[in-house]
C-alpha cells in the first residue's frame, strides 16, 4: 500500500515547526510498513486532490493567509467534494480559518473563504497564547498543546474538542475544534500529531482502514513518543488530567 | 519637572552602582515620576538604536568600541537592560542636570518588542537593524508582528541602516522616505543554493509572486528577488567580500573576524557602515574594529580529568542561533558526545511551547562522528522524540532528567569531546558542577 499526503503550501504555512506533523506520519507509516509518498505543494502547482490520501495544512502569518486563500480558492468545489467523500485533511492552527465562511482582518477587512462549513473568523489586534489540554470523543486520551493566534471562531456547528484548558475557539470558550467527517481541524500549532501519539495512531489506523478494511497491522514505533507524552502530563498537569497509563 | 526627576533620580542611580546593582532600576523610577522625561534631554548628534533578532548586543558592543577609539565619549547601555527602562538609566545617567547628554555618540541596544515604546519618546538619527526571524513565538506571536509594531515606529526623520541580505529587514526600506543606507555579504564558497529550514520570507510583499533565491548564506539570509521585479535584494553600499574563513574585506579595507562564524561579518559590517556614515576615517574604523577580536571568544571551554568539553549558545526558541551552534558542533570532525537540554523553555515566562523544536534542523546531529547524544532536564523526552524524527539511531540518546546527575551522566557515558548545548538555566547547573569538581573552564 502507498499512502499519498499532500502538504499543502508547505512554503508558505510553517510558522510553527509543522513540519514535524509529516516527519511523524511518515516514520509511523513506513513503520507498519506502509510507503509514503509526500507531495509538497504551493501557489500555482496544479493540485488534483483525488490523489491524495490525506492532506496537510499548517499555520501562517495572516498575510501569508491572504497569499493562500487566493490560490485555495480555485480548488473549492474539489475541496467540498474531497471531504465530502470522506477523504482525510488535518488542519492545524489558523489554517482551520480558511475553511469557514470569511476572515474579518483587525482592520475589519472581510476575505471569502472556502465556505467548507459554517463558522466566520475575526482576527482581534491582540494575540492570544497559551498552553491547551482538550478532550475529545475519538480518544480516550486528553490532547496536550499550544495556541498562538489573532483568530477567535465563532459559530462553528462541528466541535472536535472540549476545552479543559487553553483558549479553545475564542477566549473562555468551552469547545475547540472542527470534525467533520474525516476533516479533523484544530487551532493547536506545532507538532501536534508528534506530542498526541495516540491521535497519530487512531488517525493512521482509520487512513489506512479506509484504504484496505483488513489490513493487518504492524505495531507502531511510539515508545518514546507516548513516554514524551506520559511524561509532560505528569510533570505539569497532574492536578487537571489523569494521564490514563 | 525634568530637573526635579534627574535631581531624584541621579544619587540614586550613583548610589546603585557603588552597590554594583540594577541598571534599569533609575530608568523605572523615574519614567513613574515623570512620563514625559524623555523629551527633556537633548540627545548627541550621533544617537544610534540597534535592534534585531540576533547581533544587536555584539553590534552596540563594537559600536561603542569603535567610537571611543576614535575619541568620543560613549555612552552605552548594557546587555539585558535593552528595554525602555533600561534605555533611560543610560540617559540618565549620561545627563546634567539641563537635560543636555554630555556624550558625544548614544549607543541604544534595543529589545524588537521595545522600540515602539522607546521611539514614542526618542529617534535616534541612526537605526541598524540587524535581522529579524522567527524567535520566541510565545512572546512575540510571530516574526510579522514583530515586523508591524517596528515599521509603524520609524519615522522619516531616522536615518535606516539595514542588512540587504535579509528580506525581512529589507522591507523597511519599501515605505521609508528618509535615508537608507544597506550592507550585506557577498556569495561567499559556502553559500549554498537551497535551504532545508523552514524560512520567514520568501513570498514577495508587494505582488506576492515566489521569490528566487540565487544564494543562501544561512537562515533566511541571501540574495533574493522577486520574479517580477517589485522587490530584491538592494546592492549594499558597504558589502564584504570574504577573503578566506576568518577575513574580509569592505572595498579594499581588510577586517578580521575572532572567529569562522558568518554572523560575525554582519556585525563587523554594521559597524563599518556606521562609521563610514558619521565620517571616520576608513583606517580608524578597520584597526578599532580588528582590535575587537582579541577580546572575542568563540566558545567557552573546559577540562575535567579526561572530560574536554565545549559550552556552546543554545537559545531556546531561537532557530537561527541553535542551528549556527549545531552547525558548528558539526564541523568539528572528531567522535564526540552532545549534552542538550533545558530546565525551563523560556527565561521569561513560563509557557511551555515546544513547537520551536522542530524549527531547528537537529538533522545535522544525524552524523557518524556523533557518537552520543545525551537529553537533560524535564523535557529530555522531547527532545529524544525531536532527534529520533531526525533519523538519529535512538540507540545513541541517552536522557538525565535530574540536571543534578548530568555530570556523573557525562562522565559515566561520554564517547570523545564533549560538546554542551545547554540552555542557561541548565549550563548554570553543569558550570557550578563543574567549579566544585575543580575543573578548568
Amino acid at each position: 500500500m502507498i499512502i499519498k499526503i499532500g502538504y499543502l503550501y508547505y512554503d508558505l504555512l510553517n510558522l510553527y515547526g509543522e513540519n514535524g506533523n509529516i516527519k511523524a506520519l511518515k516514520k509511523q507509516l513506513e513503520a507498519i510498513n506502509i510507503k509514503v509518498e509526500i507531495h509538497f505543494l504551493t501557489v500555482g502547482d496544479k493540485i488534483d486532490f483525488n490523489k491524495f490520501d490525506l492532506i496537510y495544512i499548517a499555520s501562517g502569518t495572516e498575510e501569508n493567509q491572504k497569499i493562500v486563500i487566493k490560490d485555495l480558492l480555485k480548488y473549492k468545489e474539489d475541496l467540498k467534494q474531497y471531504v465530502d467523500n470522506n477523504k482525510f485533511l488535518l488542519a492545524t492552527g489558523n489554517s482551520i480559518d480558511l475553511f469557514g465562511k470569511y476572515i474579518t482582518d483587525s482592520n475589519n477587512k472581510k476575505t471569502k473563504c472556502l465556505n467548507l462549513f459554517t463558522y466566520r473568523v475575526k482576527q482581534e489586534d491582540f494575540r492570544m497564547i497559551d498552553e491547551a489540554i482538550f478532550e475529545s470523543n475519538i480518544i480516550d486520551k486528553p490532547f496536550i498543546g499550544f495556541q498562538n493566534q489573532f483568530s477567535v471562531m465563532q459559530d462553528n456547528k462541528h466541535h472536535m474538542f472540549k476545552v479543559i484548558k487553553g483558549i479553545g475557539s475564542y477566549p473562555n470558550s468551552q469547545k475547540e475544534g472542527v470534525l467533520y467527517k474525516n476533516f479533523y481541524g484544530t487551532y493547536l500549532i506545532g507538532p501536534v500529531l508528534v506530542r498526541n501519539p495516540y491521535f497519530l495512531e487512531y488517525l493512521i489506523k482509520k487512513l489506512v482502514l479506509t484504504k484496505d478494511p483488513n489490513y493487518k497491522f504492524k505495531s507502531f514505533d511510539l515508545k518514546e513518543e507516548k513516554k514524551a507524552y506520559e511524561t509532560f502530563i505528569n510533570n505539569f498537569y497532574k492536578d487537571i488530567v489523569k494521564p490514563n497509563v | 519637572m525634568g530637573r526635579i526627576t534627574l535631581l531624584i533620580v541621579k544619587p540614586i542611580q550613583s548610589l546603585l552602582k557603588m552597590m554594583g546593582r540594577g541598571t534599569s532600576i533609575p530608568g523605572s523610577i523615574a519614567f513613574k515620576l515623570n512620563k514625559n522625561i524623555f523629551k527633556y534631554f537633548k540627545l548627541p548628534k550621533i544617537t544610534i538604536c540597534v535592534t534585531g533578532t540576533t547581533g544587536k548586543t555584539s553590534i552596540a558592543g563594537s559600536l561603542t568600541h569603535m567610537y571611543k577609539q576614535a575619541g568620543y565619549k560613549v555612552g552605552h547601555n548594557l546587555k539585558g537592560s535593552n528595554l525602555l527602562q533600561g534605555a533611560l538609566s543610560v540617559l540618565i545617567d549620561n545627563a546634567k542636570l539641563n537635560g543636555q547628554i554630555k556624550v558625544d555618540v548614544l549607543v541604544l541596544e534595543l529589545d524588537e518588542r521595545y522600540v515602539k515604546y522607546v521611539f514614542k519618546y526618542l529617534h535616534p538619527n541612526y537605526f541598524i537593524i540587524s535581522n529579524l526571524s522567527r524567535d520566541q513565538l510565545a512572546r512575540n506571536g510571530h516574526f510579522d508582528v514583530v515586523f508591524n509594531e517596528i515599521n509603524n515606529s520609524i519615522t522619516d526623520d531616522i536615518h535606516l541602516v539595514l542588512n540587504a541580505d535579509d528580506p525581512i529587514v529589507g522591507k523597511f526600506s519599501l515605505n521609508h522616505k528618509g535615508k537608507n543606507t544597506f550592507y550585506g555579504l557577498a556569495k561567499t564558497k559556502l553559500s549554498t543554493k537551497s535551504n532545508t529550514n523552514s524560512l520567514d520570507l520568501t513570498y514577495c510583499p508587494i505582488c506576492h509572486s515566489k521569490l528566487n533565491f540565487n544564494y543562501f548564506h544561512y537562515g533566511n539570509l541571501g540574495d533574493y528577488s522577486c520574479p517580477k521585479g517589485d522587490f530584491k535584494r538592494v546592492k549594499p553600499d558597504y558589502e564584504a567580500k570574504m577573503i578566506d574563513e576568518v577575513s574580509f574585506k569592505i572595498g579594499k579595507d581588510v577586517i578580521k573576524m575572532p572567529n569562522d562564524a558568518l554572523y560575525n561579518v554582519y556585525n563587523l559590517t554594521a559597524c563599518y557602515a556606521l562609521g563610514k556614515i558619521t565620517g571616520l576615517d576608513n583606517k580608524l574604523i578597520v584597526d578599532s574594529l580588528n582590535s575587537l577580536s582579541l577580546n572575542i571568544k568563540r566558545v567557552n571551554t573546559f577540562k575535567l580529568d579526561n572530560i574536554e568539553g565545549t559550552l556552546l549558545l543554545s537559545k531556546n526558541e531561537t532557530p537561527v542561533s541553535y542551528n549556527q551552534s549545531l552547525a558548528y558542533i558539526k564541523k568539528q570532525p572528531e567522535a564526540k558526545t552532545v549534552v542538550l537540554g533545558f530546565t525551563r523553555i523560556s527565561g521569561r515566562y513560563n509557557l511551555k511551547d515546544l513547537s520551536w523544536l522542530y524549527d531547528i534542523n537537529f538533522e545535522s546531529l544525524n552524523d557518524d562522528s556523533v557518537k552520543k547524544i545525551i537529553c537533560v532536564g524535564p523535557f529530555a523526552n522531547d527532545l529524544v522524540v525531536r532527534l529520533k524524527l531526525a533519523s538519529i539511531d535512538t540507540k545513541k540518546i541517552i536522557t538525565c532528567f535530574d540536571s543534578e546527575k548530568m555530570l556523573d551522566t557525562i562522565k559515566e557515558k561520554k564517547v570523545g569531546k564533549v560538546y554542551c548545548m545547554l540552555y542557561f538555566d541548565t549550563e548554570k547547573i553543569l558550570k557550578k558542577m563543574l567549579v566544585k569538581e575543580g575543573a578548568q573552564i
